[in-house]
């Protein structure tokens, strides 16, 4: 049952906005996928929802076609992706657990300033990583853009990490000692398991800012080679000539979503639960 | 395993409650109930003895063996907490094996000594279940299960029953001091229910504001209570409590004046309400209020200003009249005296000689029993 009680207008209120949000947010997707099964040059305006023919060419074009932009960009994007996932996690796990549980004399200022810190786009870092890759010799090389990704995922990582720990009755860990475990059994068996949910929360967050992120390796990766996707396509498309072409663009960009769309399909609930983790952790 | 705690001392400070130079030895196989009033300091003591709480000063011996900076993990301690700390993400059979894995005990063993405990908390049938779907009750044994399957050297109970419904309180507290008889295991067990404490103990000791008040058995305690606070704390419904001077001092003298003729400022006399004789006596009190506890009304009197509490049996509550003049009288025998300032109980002969009782009263002194 619900705990409040609608009129009918405020119920038709609530549709009409639910249905507007889903409009506004699956439209541009919606399109995205109809130009991008669309042939290759068809013209793109005025607007049509529906191509009069679909086609998976661009897709195939994309991938292994003659003007292809082929798997490496992928494959980079998942490598970062994926490398920046695993540093932020272990980062996040353990500046999470110092700030959730030892009573550090700042706890409380560090995480509001690492909070601070999360909301600080990508762009206002980029002049300073460029300066300190250029002088540490990072500077085009796939670490730095790894770390340089973690960097920005990490602080995000740790605040969430902390509140996942804190949900985590310090009994539990009391119980753990007095059952004859060690710091490291205490961890392995009690701690980790009940915060899977949040390091689930954080890795993925971290593997799709690093997936998607466009300007620090615009910047960082002048070395096509190692370029990820999202770089790789602006560049693949001013190449192939004439104007845009927006159904390849598209193609790229689908080929590019997939996975975050993957993601979220498969870890959907738990994300959603991380709202309360009470849910959890009940007992 | 005889448990000896010497000398400690915690400071506020710490999110815990402050303790102050508290002494207290268990001697193998016993179980003392530490009581008191939210706030004494008895669940820090079970942090020190457990190892989680470090304290200013004080120790902690296992056997004559100080163990005080030994590590939680490493005092063989098991402990029953108050919210059971059962891990949820396990089923009730790795709750049980946890620290018998830690141990490193070879996986068969284990299973077997799971087996053991559990049929000695009957859970057995509950061993592939998970947390969430147990009765407080059920948590309760399985966190009892897993406290003495690696068949600790103490067991420590904090508040073990207070979370559980009333009418299973009564039945799991039995169970629990039959299993510490069986098993002869030294244990402290910590509680703010006065009851509970008579129920099971060997020997009660009753805190206040960081320090034991009361060290004694169960017996003596309720009989003799060694203490001002421990006369007030122990024993429901509460002792009559009487100033030899102020408002009270007719009634005290009145009631105490054969016994203490000196009777003087400084001085507080008490009566336990059971205690009270009503119906015949050398005083007339008014009768108040009359509640029925079951066997028994507590009736409440007035003599002059002063109130009495009366423990009455149903047969002899009945002829009592609201507003309604009775009798009253008490037994000298039953009259406890304490120093107002000291808290400390006083002995008063028949020659009105008077003697400061120590605050660990010898067992076996009296063994009077409670409610006689």
């Amino acid at each position: 049952m619900d705990l409040v009680r609608f009129t009918r207008w405020q119920r038709v209120a609530r549709a009409v906005f639910i249905v507007a949000a889903l409009i506004f947010t699956l439209l541009p997707l919606s399109w995205l996928i109809s130009i991008a099964i669309r042939p290759s040059g068809t013209a793109v305006f005025p607007i049509t929802l529906l191509p009069s023919t679909v086609t998976l060419d661009n897709l195939r074009e994309v991938l292994v076609g003659s003007n292809r932009l082929g798997f490496t960009p992928f494959v980079n994007a998942a490598l970062y992706g994926t490398s920046s996932a695993v540093i932020t996690m272990i980062a996040s796990i353990l500046g999470g657990y110092a700030l959730a549980r030892y009573n550090l004399r700042a706890g409380e200022s560090m995480l509001t300033v690492i909070l601070a810190l999360s909301f600080l786009p990508a762009v206002s870092r980029i002049v300073p990583i460029f300066i300190l890759f250029s002088y540490s010799g990072l500077y085009g090389t796939q670490l730095g853009v790894i770390l340089a990704y973690a960097a920005g995922a990490t602080p995000l990582g740790i605040w969430l990490m902390a509140g996942a720990f804190r949900q985590i009755p310090i009994r539990l860990e009391q119980a753990a000692r007095i059952d004859g475990a060690g710091v490291v059994l205490t961890t392995r068996r009690i701690i980790l398991p009940l915060a899977i949910p949040g390091i689930l929360v954080v890795t993925t967050l971290a593997f799709i800012d690093g997936w998607n992120a466009f300007s620090l390796p615009l910047i960082l990766l002048p070395n096509q080679n190692v370029q990820p996707y999202t770089v790789a396509l602006q560049k693949y498309v001013g190449d192939i000539g004439f104007g845009i072409n927006w159904p390849l663009l598209a193609a790229g960009s689908l080929l590019g979503l997939i996975p975050v769309l993957t993601l979220f399909a498969l870890l959907q609930r738990r994300l959603v639960r991380v709202g309360g983790l009470g849910g959890a952790i009940k007992g | 395993m005889k448990l000896e705690i010497q000398d400690l001392s915690v400071d506020y400070g710490s999110q815990v409650a402050a303790v102050r130079g508290l002494n207290l030895a268990v001697g193998d196989g016993e179980l003392v109930v530490v009581v008191g009033p939210s706030g004494c300091g008895k669940t820090t003591t079970l942090g020190f003895v457990s190892g989680f709480i470090k304290a200013k000063s004080g120790r902690v011996l296992f056997d004559g063996v100080d163990v005080t900076d030994r590590p939680p993990q490493q005092r063989g301690i098991g402990y029953v907490f108050q919210d059971y700390a059962i891990y949820p993400h396990m089923t009730v059979r790795e709750n049980i094996r946890f620290p018998l894995d830690a141990a490193k005990m070879p996986r068969r063993d284990a299973e077997r000594e799971v087996e053991k405990a559990a049929e000695l908390v009957r859970v057995k049938e509950l061993l592939a279940r998970r947390p969430h779907q147990l009765s407080g009750g059920q948590r309760q044994r399985v966190a009892l299960a897993r406290a003495l399957v690696k068949q600790p050297t103490v067991l420590l109970l904090d508040e073990p029953l207070s979370n559980l419904d009333a009418h299973i309180r009564v039945d799991v507290r039995a169970e629990i001091r039959q299993l510490q008889l069986d098993l002869k295991i030294t244990t402290i067990f910590v509680t703010h229910d006065q009851a509970e404490a008579l129920a099971i103990a060997d020997q009660v000791a009753v805190m206040s504001e960081g320090r034991i008040v009361a060290l004694t058995s169960p017996a003596v305690l309720y009989a003799r209570p060694p203490s001002l606070f421990a006369a007030r704390f122990i024993g429901s419904p509460q002792i009559n409590l009487w100033a030899a001077a102020g408002p009270d001092e007719a009634l005290a003298r009145a009631i105490a004046g054969r016994i203490a003729p000196g009777a003087t400022a400084g001085l507080l006399v008490g009566v336990r309400p059971e205690h009270v004789q009503v119906g015949r006596g050398r005083l007339n009190a008014i009768v108040g209020l009359r509640e029925q506890l079951g066997r028994d009304y507590l009736v409440h009197l007035t003599v002059g200003r002063s109130s009495i509490r009366a423990l009455v049996p149903a047969a002899e509550a009945a002829p009592l009249s609201a507003d309604g003049e009775v009798a009253i009288d008490v037994d000298p025998v039953h009259l406890h005296f304490f120093e107002a300032d000291t808290g400390r109980r006083l002995e008063i002969n028949a020659a009105g000689a008077r003697r400061v009782e120590p605050l660990e009263a010898a067992a076996s002194v009296s063994e009077g029993g409670p409610a006689t």
